[in-house]
């Protein structure tokens, strides 16, 4: 039991639980939410899990934007990272060569992390 | 003769090219817009010089504007520092189920803003909110959170910092990594407790990471505009109407593209200033290895 106590890495994680659940409990409220019907969203006091596991929001929301429209999101997100990485690495690339090249006529320190 | 290195120039001409025409040409003419009226129909504009700058300069609901935006850059940032930087410290102390927590405390980033906007609606709802039904277990009765103008600007930046909190947890563990671990080590030897050891050696080393997270999040801070926009509108009686939802409702709803891109210009002056200072700050305090 003292060994226990004693266990500084126990500790950390019993005082990390706190704020990584005050983080994770709006998403889990989301889901939560995702399934509830009607006036149960307003219902006092309020719920944390669902009356029952009813997919009828999903199905709505799949009517109301069709797959078709994630797809829209999927090219938009593609290209936004591809154009971004793309450029982004390229423009690092002469910093980066003006360093070694400096690297290797002033000192060799400097590429030492 | 030295030959001209032209490869550099190569591989920055795509960020060039992207950035002046996405971002350098829109905000030089925004300037140029800022001295101009424009009608809202003809789009047609007549040279005003200085009278959008005189009429924001003379405007008590501008002046209000620029104090919430800088409240809430201090409810966010502040905040949002202190406590990712304590929990990257504690996630760095090798916590059980470190994984775990990692995944959580990143998920809220993965959320998109007007989801998260939507879902903290939910949770401030003064009757059937969840906040307030907490609040009421302890015998607390909760405000009308995001419709009570003393409550709505700090609703508000608790929905932004709970969404960005991971984001900043993720930049402080990859400056805390960088921090060799011999450092503490020499110092434990030498008899400094942790205490210490926070404020001598683990903040000095990641104070390049604490002043980078720093300038972003400030610069952030003075243009969000998402949540602000789903969560109150700028309300209640302009509570949380920060600079950047000023400049929108001119822009988008009063049709004043001239004077909304005045406030642009303004907006950009302060966090340009902004910036500034924190790099002068930054120079005397920041150590680089």
């Amino acid at each position: 039991m003292h060994k226990i106590l004693r266990d500084k890495r126990l500790w950390i994680t019993l005082i990390l639980l706190v704020p990584a659940l005050i983080q994770f409990f709006p998403i889990l409220y989301m889901v939560s939410l995702s399934f509830k019907q009607g006036v149960e969203v307003f219902a006092f006091p309020p719920t944390v899990f669902p009356n029952s596991l009813k997919f009828d929001n999903y199905e709505a929301a799949l009517k109301a934007a069709p797959v078709g429209r994630l797809f829209n999101s999927l090219v938009q997100a593609t290209a936004i990272t591809l154009l971004q990485v793309f450029t982004a690495i390229l423009a690092a690339l002469p910093r980066w060569r003006a360093r070694s090249l400096q690297a290797k006529t002033v000192s060799r320190r400097s590429l030492l992390p | 003769m030295k030959r001209v290195d032209w490869l550099p120039w190569l591989l920055l001409s795509p960020t060039v090219i992207l950035l002046s025409v996405f971002v350098i040409y829109p905000a030089l003419y925004s300037i140029y817009l800022s001295t101009q009226n424009v009608d809202p129909f003809t789009h047609g504009t007549i040279f005003v010089g200085w009278e959008n700058y005189l009429e924001l300069a003379q405007s008590e609901e501008y002046w209000k504007s620029l104090k919430v935006s800088l409240l809430f850059t201090v409810y966010t940032v502040v905040p949002s520092i202190v406590v990712s930087l304590a929990v990257a410290l504690a996630l760095n102390a090798k916590p059980y189920i470190n994984g775990f927590f990692r995944t959580l405390f990143l998920m809220p980033v993965a959320v998109s803003t007007a989801m998260a906007a939507m879902l903290w609606i939910f949770l401030y709802n003064p009757t059937a909110g969840f906040l307030n039904y907490v609040l009421s277990t302890f015998g607390i009765e909760g405000p009308n959170w995001l419709a009570d103008p003393t409550w709505s600007l700090v609703a508000v930046a608790i929905a932004t910092v709970w969404k960005e909190l991971g984001f900043n947890v993720i930049f402080f563990l990859a400056g805390l990594a960088s921090v060799p671990p011999e450092l503490n080590e020499a110092a434990r030897i030498d008899g400094a407790n942790a205490w210490q050891r926070f404020w001598r050696v683990t903040l000095p080393m990641l104070s390049p990471t604490v002043f980078f997270v720093g300038v972003v999040s400030v610069i952030h801070s003075f243009e969000s505009f998402g949540q602000i926009h789903i969560l109150t509108r700028g309300g209640p009686a302009g509570a949380t109407n920060v600079l950047v939802y000023s400049l929108y409702r001119d822009a988008f709803e009063n049709f004043r593209s001239g004077f909304a891109s005045a406030q642009a210009v303004i907006l950009f002056a302060i966090i340009l200033a902004a910036t500034f200072v924190q790099f002068r700050i930054g120079q005397k305090r920041v150590h680089y290895a």
